[in-house]
């Protein structure tokens, strides 16, 4: 069991994520935009972080610098899961300046989504 | 030497030196000539002036004389004449305005060159109908050397109205550079014979019915040479520094981005043939520029491209995965039990979800491979784990159709991206479902160790592909039956995908097959170091 916190604009995807996660017995919590994901990351701690990169107002990166900058958030674990593809080079950049456990691209399934939670 | 002249002498001497350093810019060693020149001439002919006005005979002329005041006293001393004091007044107040501010005196300098032009004129005049008034003075051998003095205020002042009338942009440095040198150096080039004849003669002959005599010789060889060099000044100024300043103007007007200009072509000689080949580069740099322009242009259509690619992805593709994810979910009963018929239909809009979203991904897949730029993680991976991947997934629907999948590869480590490389063979099997036989079909996944590359087949019993279809399964959108489209969807993309993923790999990708004999589709990948 994991205390995940997921943020991502999309209603529908962090319903679907949450019904996932929750149905195999993960304890969840969704924001919808980057500001309130720094905010949860201050009030709670979390064993994994699911973090959106294309979200309107504060994207994933700027979450990103915000933890990076913060002592307290450091040892936050990030998972991206993103829509978008990012190029090589963009991801070999975020790879580079932020500490984080991968970047996961969607669409992600059931089983893909799972089996990505229970590695880290 | 006569009042008079001297103070010309001097006039035309302050003149030379300004004439030469008028754009106060940077004074090249060619240039310092000039001013040293009349530097000297002023030194000389002041003393003189200043002996003859306080009437002392420390005059430079003692020089040429038997140092006795009597002989001295035969070259008379005499008052300036009218016209002298005006010009040199004139003169020096043109002088000063020029180093005060050149360009803004330009039009009244110019002016005042025409006015001592006059006056030199009308001294000259005197001299010529022999009207003694209108010159300064006549009674010595210093003559030839006055009307020469006439002939230089000339001279100094049509340079003065020539350089006042430029139509130039007087912004720009140098502009009247060229010409005023050349008139500085005609007028040098007709000061020293004279000065020179007229000291030789004076101390040879010391006669001054004879130098009289000699003076108006010297005045003819001045007046001529004035006159030679004057034309060519006026020859050269147009021949060369007019279609110079031209093409100056242009290259100025292109330095500034206009490349609707071109050069006048006036002349056919070399500097005729120069402009014509500044006209032929500036048709070049328009094409160019063009050129240059088309490629910004499609740089940003590709870009545009860029864009809505990277729009379409995400936007398409967000809102797919809750569709998928929740079928998904009502499918495994994570969401409570649903009814046979629920389910099936279920199914059906699960499946097609999934199909939609591999569409839009086999199409952003195509249009990178195109684009090359493809990104590919590459990692040493075994090829068994790959297959035994694509074997998990395809198991279930293979299981319900009766096709058996065989893995006879081999544990060797390749170098790739095993999520890419795991595509390929997701592609080709999926391709080889759709023409095995129901009930009978067999697909096998095998490989080879070669010395640096592992071979990777995956042979099927299917209907084969006739050799003329066989080159063209590799395009996109390419169907061998196209109602087959319809029957048991995909795209047409996946071989070309798969083609684009071997190549960026640096592997090769290839078909054998006959009718009714079934189809191998091989490709090649890079050994990893292990193993």
């Amino acid at each position: 069991m994991k205390n995940i916190l997921i943020i991502d604009d999309n209603k529908d995807i962090t319903g679907l994520f949450k019904t996932i996660l929750e149905s195999a017995g993960h304890k969840c919590t969704a924001v919808h935009d980057g500001k309130k994901g720094v905010e949860m990351l201050h009030t709670k701690s979390f064993d994994l972080t699911l973090l959106d990169l294309a979200m309107p107002g504060m994207s994933g990166t700027d979450v990103l610098d915000v933890v990076k900058k913060e002592p307290n958030l450091k040892s936050s674990k990030i998972l991206i899961i993103t829509a978008s593809s990012p190029t090589d080079a963009e991801m070999e950049r975020i790879r580079n300046t932020y500490k984080i456990l991968d970047i996961v691209k969607k669409p992600i399934n059931k089983a893909k989504l799972l089996q990505t939670i229970e590695q880290y | 030497m006569k009042f008079g002249a001297a103070l010309s002498f001097v006039c035309v001497g302050i003149s030379l030196l300004l004439v030469t350093k008028m754009r106060k810019g940077k004074i090249v060693f060619g240039q310092i000539g000039l001013p040293i020149l009349g530097l000297i001439i002023i030194m000389f002919l002041s003393v003189n002036t200043i002996s003859v006005i306080i009437g002392t005979n420390i005059s430079l002329t003692m020089l040429f004389e038997d140092s006795s005041i009597s002989t001295i006293n035969t070259i008379s001393p005499s008052r300036p004449s009218i016209g002298a004091l005006v010009s040199f007044t004139i003169i020096v107040i043109a002088l000063m305005l020029i180093l005060v501010n050149f360009a803004r005196w330009r039009k009244l300098v110019s002016g005042i060159g025409i006015t001592v032009g006059i006056i030199g004129g009308i001294a000259l005049a005197g001299y010529a109908f022999n009207l003694p008034f209108l010159y300064w003075d006549f009674e010595n051998a210093s003559n030839a050397m006055a009307l020469h003095t006439v002939i230089l205020f000339l001279i100094t002042g049509i340079s003065l109205i020539l350089i006042g009338n430029d139509k130039n942009n007087p912004a720009i440095t140098g502009s009247y550079q060229i010409k005023t040198r050349l008139i500085s150096l005609f007028l040098t080039i007709s000061i020293i014979p004279i000065i020179f004849l007229g000291i030789i003669t004076y101390l040879l002959i010391r006669d001054f019915e004879v130098i009289r005599t000699f003076g108006y010789g010297f005045a003819m060889i001045s007046v001529i040479a004035t006159i030679t060099t004057g034309f060519f000044v006026y020859v050269i100024t147009r021949q060369i520094v007019r279609p110079i300043t031209n093409l100056r103007d242009t290259a100025l007007a292109i330095t500034n981005g206009n490349l609707d200009v071109k050069a006048e072509i006036s002349t056919s000689d070399e500097i005729g043939q120069l402009s014509k080949t500044f006209n032929d580069m500036i048709d070049s740099i328009k094409m160019t520029a063009t050129l240059q322009l088309e490629t910004e242009k499609l740089k940003q259509v590709d870009k545009d491209k860029e864009e809505f690619a990277a729009m379409i992805s995400h936007e398409l593709k967000t809102p797919l995965i809750p569709i998928s994810g929740y079928a998904e979910l009502f499918l495994d009963g994570s969401l409570g039990n649903i009814t046979e018929i629920q389910r099936e239909k279920m199914q059906v809009m699960y499946e097609n979800s999934i199909r939609l979203t591999t569409l839009i991904q086999d199409i952003l897949d195509a249009r990178k491979i195109e684009l090359k730029r493809l990104n590919l993680d590459i990692q040493v991976e075994s090829i068994k784990e790959i297959a035994k991947r694509c074997i998990d997934i395809f198991r279930p629907i293979a299981e319900s159709k009766g096709i058996r999948l065989v893995d006879e590869t081999q544990d060797i480590t390749i170098k790739c991206d095993p999520d890419r490389i795991l595509q390929v063979l997701n592609n080709v099997v999926s391709n080889a479902m759709k023409f095995v036989p129901a009930q009978d079909g067999t697909i096998l996944i095998n490989s080879r160790n070669d010395k640096d590359t592992v071979m990777i087949s995956i042979k099927d019993n299917g209907v084969g592909i006739p050799k003329s279809k066989q080159e063209d399964l590799f395009k996109k959108f390419y169907q061998v039956d196209k109602s087959l489209t319809r029957k048991s969807g995909g795209t047409g993309l996946g071989l070309a995908i798969s083609r684009g993923i071997i190549e960026a790999h640096g592997g090769k990708i290839w078909v054998e097959s006959e009718e009714n004999q079934g189809t191998t589709v091989h490709f090649t990948i890079q050994k990893g170091d292990g193993k």
